[in-house]
């Protein structure tokens, strides 16, 4: 069955029961959203040949996935309601709100380029983001909103040569690692601690000059410049995913992206890309399970609570991060599983949705800041770097990616 | 190596896995969605017991009165708000009709008829699927000699919703409801609805508040502030439309048991097939991995016991083809039992299709209809995917899903 | 006994009858139409709703097929907003018959019905599903026509025009004086009121059942009851008409209809004129039959079955007896000449695409008895204006585009108070039904039509309990307009049995997949959560 056919089969299944529209935290906010079932199935019968003019509130879906993870069916509502916006893209904007938004969605979809530009001087761009009136500039020109917690940037992960090529790939031992943007230019400590980490279990790790994943493009209509990425970044693994290379993620966005929408491109290393890529903590389990993966951990004598993000649970393996950090000893981990953070990828650094994903992730905090309060935990972890930019942002509290905590036990 | 894989998030396996988890086990629940459970109405049905042990096959026919109640009590257990009665307990369907209960909230129970008191039935504005005027007219037909009355209730939260005509989902109002907001409001309404009653100095009927969208239920201290529900006139839960906050709030505390106490959820993934081998020396075999679709590959779990809990017919656990041409359950292709006879002309009747679903022995291992042998010696099957039954006119639903998958859990 | 005076009784409110009251009152002649039940209850629902090019019928019945290509571009201009132009492909498929493919292309060329060849692999673009045994495909302008709306189109034209009716009334006998026909005696079903109707003309219309009509003066005519079963797929497979190009048999027509396919026929004679059950056995047929024009039909969700039956007529000297093979086309009757009633006329066969022209011949026939000199005039006069942009664009603007041109094309004329009623009281916005997104003050405005007298007879004019969930949400919904409409709680739940039973009716022949989760979904909605009774009739 193709995706085409696939993607009827799934239409079919819905049931028509409301479930993901229960669960849905763009639609507990915003009370002008028609929620995944109205965009998505239901619509969708109708969009079939018949096109349908307004698709009014297709923009404000997050794209957080909650909707397909909690229905019964398995329908792919995202999907369908991508598929919408891809469509709604052709048509032409022609207004200046619309201008502006246009220039939005081109700025925040290229988290890449910010990240180029801020971490050329990463201390001066930070205190230019910490300035009210460049946040209120940001705000009025192009729609940012002047509270949102924008990540801070400094010195970017380096790329990382292939030395052996395929011949060290043959030799084994050897990963790709895909850092992501966020790890990349805002975060790259976790990224060195990665290599860091992968190293101490006995792999090498290649990072090539990638490009965005191109899920940030894609959640501001970027749809065009989405995929070149996507056929980009694959070009650049080819080789390595041909040499049967695993290839590693530590941003659960990143890694959704190279596990969903990857495999539906149109190059032949598309169909190697879903299976051999692997969330890090995926990874280091396969690793446990086979009996490889390296005890030789030190105490760590800390508890965290562990924020699950909605597109590590869209990746359906669990909560393998839990499983790892578990083999720790000394260590005290609580999954809080409490909802989406509201972030959503740079949903809520809009001006109009700040609020929305504030009040979305209301939830979250409160489950956090009761865990502190009873002492259940000090520090939180996740493994979305924007995840962790909100909840720092909403609770006050130091969270971190869970590597960093592996690293702790490894003496890294 | 799990200690036990479940297969199915609903009822049946929420309840094994916990179980499983609380006796120390390492469990694992891998899911699709969430299952039918956002249908639960708040109660459980056990229906006439005794009456259907003596229905030849029926599933209680497979376990001991004390099973069904060690089963019973760990719903208690979990759920202290539970309550069971030596009289027959009755609670407000969403139209105002009076049902039985075997298990239900305490908060649920109605009063005793012939107290002759007053409702006053609280309409949350603009709450979707719910009907005042039918409620309000149902309830005095159940209750003759009561006064019912209806009052509208507001809140500030949700007054952009009804401005623009927007119904709230009873799963929102639920969230207010527990909310501080909601709290406040509700204190306020209640107080004024008690003062006025003092101030008319009527004969002293006894005044119940009826909510819907109303659930006290399922609190979780380690994750939740606690609300007040210390009113000054008793306040009436009623079961709610689908999908119902019931159904929300115990998923969501039903999931939370099971990883508080060490158990895993990987939601979103589909159980595609097992492997496995003949034991020795016997007819059955031992299920050694699972083959689990998560997003772009699929993953090879082990586990010691498998428990399935795919939720029939419903749940999508028996997968029925075009013209039924195949039949099949979905993740082991175990053997079936297949009425003859598929369906009566009228729609309310005892449907024979109901009755599909796996033939056991007396630890719910899967049998093989035509030579009456045990198929897999490490599987267990429970809730729905069970042969010979129909919840609906047996009214045993509950009560079958939680006896099963307790059992089931003390056998791992 | 009610006593009722018009000049011409219309027996049988289906598209015939409906289109000849609405010609004759467009004449100024006074008409009422009896009906026994809802109008197009019968056959000119329970079609495929395909309006035919001609294109069927080009090989073997040159006239129908004349009839058809004329009366398609009429309908296309006097009824468009209940058509949807979607135009229809003749699809050829490697094995078929390259004689029939010669003789056909001749056929439609000698009939004027304008065929363009499609290259094979626009085709496969343009309609992905379409079966890759395809060698060539012909476009032709076949459409879908509606045949709720176009029956209440006509039926609200004919209203404007003097014409009335009453539905749930059964003629019960002829008037007959001195072979003459002076009216009919009904009775009101509703209330079982008996009604001496007096007219001049009485005009059978009763398609199935228009036999047992014409019995009644004593004479026999012979209408061959010929059942098509047809199937119901969850959203369209197809944007397009899709035939198949061999000589007309079954299972052979795909008709993309709103948010469904519908999928048919069968041909089988059957004795009684309301035998709509469908059984597995054609449902099999026509699977089998269907995999020939669509890949991979086993993947895609059938919501029901259901049936109609072509009222056939034999005239005495047909040599062809087989469903197939008899005629489509119609027939008048002048009773007169037959069996020597003066005033009746019986109009029989035909179908739904030549309904005007049957109710133009009829009229036509009525005004030269009457000595009324007016002409036909429903070839040229739209069923109904165009409607004001401003109320489509605030219908949109309230409750989005694609459920308000469901339902301005529904509506009509009628539509400025449904919108009206949205603007002032925006929860009326919401949708009863969300499969079909039918608002609730849609539902409330046809709740007030007096032939409105059931849940059922709401769904055939609103569309209601007709999308993926048959009813199992949407009949829950409805229930504060059904009690505020019928009143009290116990009819309520009738209502809720009657229409999941008529709904039942249609998905046990396809009880399996999707729909049948849907079923047991439907089950655990009304028997748990709603706590109803199963009924106790069965062992």
């Amino acid at each position: 069955m193709d995706s085409r056919e696939e993607l009827a089969a799934r239409l079919d299944a819905c049931q028509k029961c409301n479930v993901c529209t229960a669960q849905c935290p763009v639609g507990k906010v915003n009370p002008h959203f028609m929620g995944p079932k109205g965009l998505g199935p239901d619509r969708e019968r109708y969009r079939r040949g018949q096109s349908i003019l307004d698709e009014r509130t297709l923009d404000d879906c997050s794209n957080c996935k909650t909707c397909e993870i909690t229905c019964p069916s398995g329908v792919k509502i995202t999907e369908m309601i991508l598929g919408a916006r891809r469509a709604a893209s052709r048509v032409p904007h022609n207004n200046r709100s619309g201008m502006k938004l246009l220039l939005r969605g081109y700025v925040l979809g290229r988290a890449e380029y910010l990240g180029k530009l801020g971490v050329i001087w990463p201390t001066m761009t930070n205190q230019v983001l910490k300035l009210k009136l460049v946040r209120l500039a940001l705000d009025k020109a192009l729609g940012i909103s002047e509270n949102g917690p924008l990540p801070a940037y400094g010195k970017p992960l380096k790329v990382q040569a292939d030395k052996g090529g395929r011949n060290g790939a043959r030799a084994g031992k050897q990963v790709v690692y895909f850092p992501g943007c966020y790890t990349r230019y805002n975060e790259a400590e976790t990224g060195r601690v990665m290599t860091k980490v992968l190293e101490h279990v006995g792999y090498k790790t290649i990072i090539p000059d990638f490009h965005c994943c191109g899920l940030p493009l894609e959640a501001n209509g970027q749809f065009d410049k989405a995929h070149k990425n996507g056929l980009y970044n694959l070009e650049l693994m080819r080789p390595y995913l041909e040499a049967g290379m695993p290839i590693i993620t530590s941003c659960t966005s990143c890694g959704l992206t190279l596990k969903e929408d990857y495999p539906k491109l149109q190059t032949t290393s598309a169909q190697l890309i879903g299976a051999q890529t692997y969330d890090l903590f995926e990874f280091l389990w396969q690793l446990y399970e086979k009996g490889e993966l390296p005890l030789d951990f030190q105490e760590v004598q800390a508890s965290y609570g562990y924020h699950p993000p909605c597109h590590l649970k869209a990746q359906g393996i669990g909560t393998p991060a839990l499983r790892i950090l578990g083999l720790i000893p000394g260590v005290k981990i609580r999954n809080l599983d409490a909802g989406c953070c509201g972030l959503s990828g740079s949903y809520g650094f809009k001006a109009e949705k700040y609020d929305k994903a504030m009040k979305i992730g209301s939830a979250l905090f409160e489950a956090i800041n009761v865990g502190v309060g009873r002492g259940d935990f000090q520090g939180m972890t996740t493994e979305c770097g924007v995840c962790k930019v909100q909840i720092q942002h909403g609770t006050g509290l130091p969270t971190e990616h869970p590597v960093r905590i592996l690293a702790k036990a490894y003496r890294l | 190596m799990w200690d036990a894989i479940v297969v199915g998030g609903g009822l049946a396996g929420c309840i094994a896995g916990i179980r499983a988890a609380q006796r120390g086990k390492k469990v694992l629940i891998v899911t699709e969605g969430v299952g039918t459970l956002y249908n639960f109405s708040g109660i459980f049905d056990y229906g006439d017991v005794e009456r259907l042990r003596e229905v030849p096959k029926h599933p209680y026919t497979l376990f001991d009165s004390q099973a069904i109640a060690q089963g019973q009590n760990f719903v208690q257990e979990i759920c202290p708000e539970y309550v069971v009665n030596e009289k027959r307990q009755f609670a407000f369907t969403v139209l105002g009709t009076v049902r039985q209960g075997d298990l239900m909230p305490s908060s649920m129970v109605l009063p005793d008829r012939q107290e002759q008191g007053e409702f006053v039935l609280l309409v949350p504005e603009g709450l979707k699927d719910f009907f005042p005027e039918t409620v309000v007219a149902n309830m005095a037909r159940e209750f003759p000699g009561w006064l019912v009355s209806a009052e509208k209730i507001q809140v500030e939260a949700l007054a952009a919703w009804t401005r623009l005509g927007k119904n709230v989902s009873s799963i929102d109002y639920a969230a207010i409801w527990r909310s501080k907001e909601g709290q406040k409001v509700l204190a306020n309404k209640i107080e004024e609805l008690n003062r006025q009653r003092q101030v008319a100095g009527k004969s002293p009927r006894k005044v119940v508040v009826v909510l819907p969208s109303l659930v006290k239920e399922y609190y979780d201290a380690s994750r939740t502030k606690p609300y007040g529900n210390e009113w000054s006139l008793p306040v009436l839960e009623m079961s709610s439309f689908v999908p119902s906050p019931h159904g929300r709030y115990f998923a969501e505390y039903l999931k939370h048991r099971v990883t508080d106490w060490g158990g895993e959820v990987m939601i979103g993934a589909r159980v595609l097939a097992l492997n496995g081998e003949l034991t020795s020396g016997s007819k059955a075999r031992e299920c050694q991995e699972l083959i689990v679709q998560s997003m772009g590959k699929s993953l090879s779990l082990r586990g010691r016991k498998i428990i399935l809990a795919t939720g029939g017919l419903l749940g999508g656990g028996i997968k029925v083809g075009m013209e039924r041409k195949s039949i099949r359950e979905g993740v082991l292709d175990l053997p079936l039992f297949v009425p003859q006879e598929w369906s009566k002309p009228q729609f309310f009747a005892a449907q024979p299709f109901a009755q599909i679903g796996v033939e056991t022995d007396q630890f719910m291992r899967p049998l093989d209809p035509a030579s009456g042998q045990v198929v897999w010696d490490n599987v267990h099957v429970i809730g729905r995917m069970l042969a010979h039954w129909d919840p609906w006119t047996q009214k045993c639903g509950g009560g079958v899903s939680v006896t099963s998958g307790y059992a089931a859990a003390e056998l791992i | 006994m009610r006593e009722i005076d018009t000049q011409v009784v219309v027996i049988g409110g289906g598209a015939t009858g409906v289109g000849i009251l609405r010609d004759l009152s467009m004449r100024g002649i006074p008409a009422l139409l009896l009906e026994q039940g809802d109008l197009a209850h019968g056959t000119s629902s329970r079609f495929h709703g395909l309006l035919h090019s001609g294109g069927r019928y080009a090989v073997k019945d040159d006239k129908a097929a004349h009839e058809c290509i004329e009366e398609n571009k009429i309908l296309k201009h006097i009824a468009a907003h209940c058509l949807e132009d979607t135009a229809g492909w003749f699809v050829y498929l490697k094995e078929d018959d390259p004689n029939y493919l010669q003789l056909w292309l001749k056929g439609c060329l000698q009939t004027g019905i304008p065929v363009k060849e499609i290259p094979l692999e626009e085709a496969f673009r343009l309609e992905p599903l379409l079966t890759r045994q395809a060698t060539r495909v012909f476009e032709v302008p076949d459409a879908t026509v509606d045949g709720f709306k176009l029956l209440w189109a006509n039926l609200r034209s004919a209203q404007k025009y003097g014409g009335t009716y009453q539905t749930y009334c059964k003629v019960q006998s002829l008037w007959l004086e001195n072979g003459h026909v002076s009216g009919v005696y009904a009775q009101d079903l509703s209330n079982g009121e008996m009604l001496q109707v007096h007219s001049e003309i009485v005009v059978n219309a009763a398609g199935p059942w228009s036999a047992e009509i014409a019995a009644m003066s004593g004479f026999d005519v012979h209408i061959l009851k010929d059942k098509g079963s047809l199937l119901v797929f969850n959203k369209r497979l197809f944007n397009r008409v899709i035939n198949r190009l061999r000589t007309p048999g079954d299972g052979d027509i795909f008709v993309p209809h709103e948010t469904v396919t519908i999928f048919g026929t069968t041909s089988t004679e059957v004795e009684l004129p309301d035998d709509h059950q469908v059984d597995e056995k054609d449902v099999s047929y026509l699977l089998d039959l269907g995999q020939n024009l669509v890949e991979e039909l086993e993947q895609h969700r059938i919501l029901r079955a259901f049936a109609g039956i072509r009222p056939l007529y034999e005239s005495a000297d047909a040599s062809d007896h087989e469903g197939r093979g008899v005629s489509r086309n119609f027939a008048l009757i002048d009773h007169e000449k037959l069996d020597g009633v003066r005033g009746l006329v019986s109009i029989l066969g035909g179908k739904l695409t030549t309904y005007r022209l049957m109710a133009e011949k009829v009229s036509d026939w009525v005004a030269a008895k009457l000595d009324v000199p007016a002409v036909c005039r429903t070839a040229e006069e739209p069923l109904q204006n165009e409607l004001a942009t401003e109320v489509w664009d605030k219908a949109r603007q309230l409750i989005g585009t694609a459920a308000a041109d469901k339902m301005m094309e529904r509506l009509n004329e009628q539509a400025g108070t449904v919108v009206e009623a949205i603007a002032r009281q925006p929860l009326l916005g919401q949708f009863v039904c969300e499969c079909e997104m039918v608002t609730q003050a849609e539902v409330l405005h046809a709740l007030q039509d007096p032939a409105v007298h059931s849940l059922d007879d709401l769904r055939r004019q609103t569309r209601l309990g007709m999308g993926t969930c048959q009813g199992a949400y949407c009949t829950y919904r409805a229930t504060p307009m059904l009690q505020e409409a019928f009143g009290g709680w116990e009819r309520v739940a009738k209502e809720y049995r009657s229409l999941l039973s008529e709904r039942w009716r249609g998905i046990t022949p396809v009880l399996w997949g999707e729909q049948l989760r849907e079923s047991e979904l439907a089950r655990a909605l009304f028997m748990s959560v709603l706590d109803f009774k199963a009924e106790e009739s069965e062992g």
